[in-house]
């Protein structure tokens, strides 16, 4: 799809054209489905939050006057997320056994390059681990680090996206990276070799 | 020896992504090449940080496009597709509603008629009670002292059987056919009874000769032809009042209707 395609579906949506809406919905559902499930943390509840997500998104085509689709799209998705948290704040996170070792519905399916099953196996628990990890975090570090370090946006796009200063970006991305890290450590056993730590110095003061 | 530079991890963070100006990029790269505990920091952000680009993407588990009942049903508006009315929406919630405060009205209605529900015997307070001043030729209100009087037997309660209030209703008339003895009795200028009738009645029947000894056969025959009397004028059908009937006919038409649209909607889901 080309930028003016999606010019012309984002016009035609804008007017209440539910299937040009549709075609937008197919191309970033799986973008707005892994920001979901990584701020989440539950694919079942991803999916909901990513359905209400669309729901609002076409609802709110009348107030969309930028040029980029995508930044504003996942405000929505990141905003039905934080109402998602909230109101499951008093339910305890999953232990990382329970995260590594997810069955039936709640296991999440991943793209598959071709790989073998040994592969397959390894992958989906690195990331169980990612996710445990994440799941570690406070939700607003959570979803500056889903968008910048898992989905690769920019700084600029991310402050668009969660309605926030750069500083707080920098700021909120440095302590989710050291929180995550330490985690990390903790548990490198687990870690594929390639993606180890180098030698803890415990000596070493870390500034945070 | 030289102090350790203070090199914060924001400012590590932000110099693997390229995002800090000239002076602090020279300043931690010095820092860098002077502490080696600093560049294991660096590193292992960096290792976190490739780690996480290197988290699997995952496939969404269905197609997320909406239908327009999902639109609709959230309160948006689908080009071509008509916007339910305020009725559309809220109509088949609120039949079954008003269905259920109308039965209960219904039934409050019922319970508390007098002739309702509560006492659905054939013969009601205000026919025992018309039955004396009838007989007398008294209006209702005249006779009363007279049946809370010396013909107390007259005022039944409502729980007296048929056969009883039968039985009441022979003593007056046999009462009235002692006034008009008494009133063809010499001595005696009027046939009809003043207020306080009974008192009446007891002078004229001093006044008048004592009435003819009837046959135990006679009476009983009296007896049944005025009981089947009484049945035949005084229907067994309870009387309700108008509001009852009006609620009961709300109900009817309310229940058809909630059932209509509840239909209509299981079939549109």
């Amino acid at each position: 799809m080309t930028p003016m395609d999606e010019s012309k579906l984002i016009a035609a949506a804008q007017n209440g054209d539910l299937p040009a809406f549709n075609q937008l919905v197919l191309k970033y559902q799986n973008l707005a489905f892994n920001v979901a499930y990584r701020i989440l943390g539950d694919p079942d509840r991803a999916a909901d939050a990513t359905q209400d997500a669309f729901i609002k998104a076409f609802k709110a085509m009348g107030n969309f006057h930028g040029s980029d689709f995508r930044p504003w799209l996942l405000r929505i998705v990141t905003n039905t997320c934080y109402d998602y948290l909230r109101a499951s704040k008093r339910k305890p996170t999953n232990s990382l056994d329970d995260e590594l070792e997810k069955k039936g519905d709640s296991n999440p399916r991943f793209h598959d390059p071709g790989e073998g099953p040994d592969k397959y196996v390894e992958r989906k628990e690195l990331s169980g681990l990612i996710q445990w990890g994440i799941n570690q975090l406070n939700d607003n570090q959570r979803a500056v680090i889903v968008l910048v370090d898992i989905h690769g946006l920019s700084y600029e796009e991310t402050s668009e996206v969660l309605d926030i200063s750069l500083g707080t970006v920098k700021s909120r991305l440095s302590r989710a990276r050291s929180r995550l890290r330490d985690i990390l450590q903790e548990h490198q056993e687990l870690l594929p070799e390639q993606y180890r730590f180098p030698h803890r110095d415990t000596a070493s003061p870390i500034h945070s | 020896m030289k102090p350790p530079l203070t090199i914060s991890d924001e400012l590590l963070s932000a110099y693997i992504d390229h995002q800090i100006g000239e002076a602090e990029l020279q300043r931690v790269e010095m820092a860098l090449a002077a502490e080696p505990a600093l560049q294991q920091r660096l590193e292992a952000l960096k290792a976190t940080v490739a780690l996480l680009q290197q988290a699997p993407s995952l496939v969404a588990p269905r197609a997320f496009v909406l239908s327009e009942n999902q639109v609709l049903a959230a309160g948006g508006t689908v080009k071509g597709v008509k916007q339910p009315s305020f009725w559309d929406k809220w109509l088949p919630r609120l039949m079954p509603a008003a269905t259920a405060v109308i039965a209960v009205l219904f039934l409050f209605s019922f319970a508390l008629t007098p002739q309702g529900a509560g006492n659905l015997s054939p013969v009601t307070t205000t026919q025992e009670t018309a039955v004396v001043p009838m007989a007398r030729g008294l209006p209702a209100e005249e006779s009363q002292p007279a049946a809370m009087g010396d013909d107390e037997e007259l005022a039944a309660p409502k729980s007296f059987s048929t056969e009883q209030r039968g039985a009441a209703a022979i003593i007056a008339t046999d009462s009235v056919e002692d006034e008009a003895k008494a009133s063809e009795a010499p001595g005696v200028a009027t046939g009809r009874a003043a207020p306080g009738g009974a008192e009446a009645a007891d002078e004229a029947e001093a006044a008048a000769p004592p009435p003819e000894t009837k046959s135990v056969s006679v009476m009983a025959a009296e007896d049944s032809e005025t009981t089947a009397a009484i049945a035949e004028t005084e229907p067994h059908t309870p009387r309700v009042s108008w509001v009852t009937w009006l609620l009961g006919l709300l109900l009817v038409l309310f229940g058809f209707l909630s059932w209509k649209v509840t239909l209509g909607r299981s079939h549109a889901d």
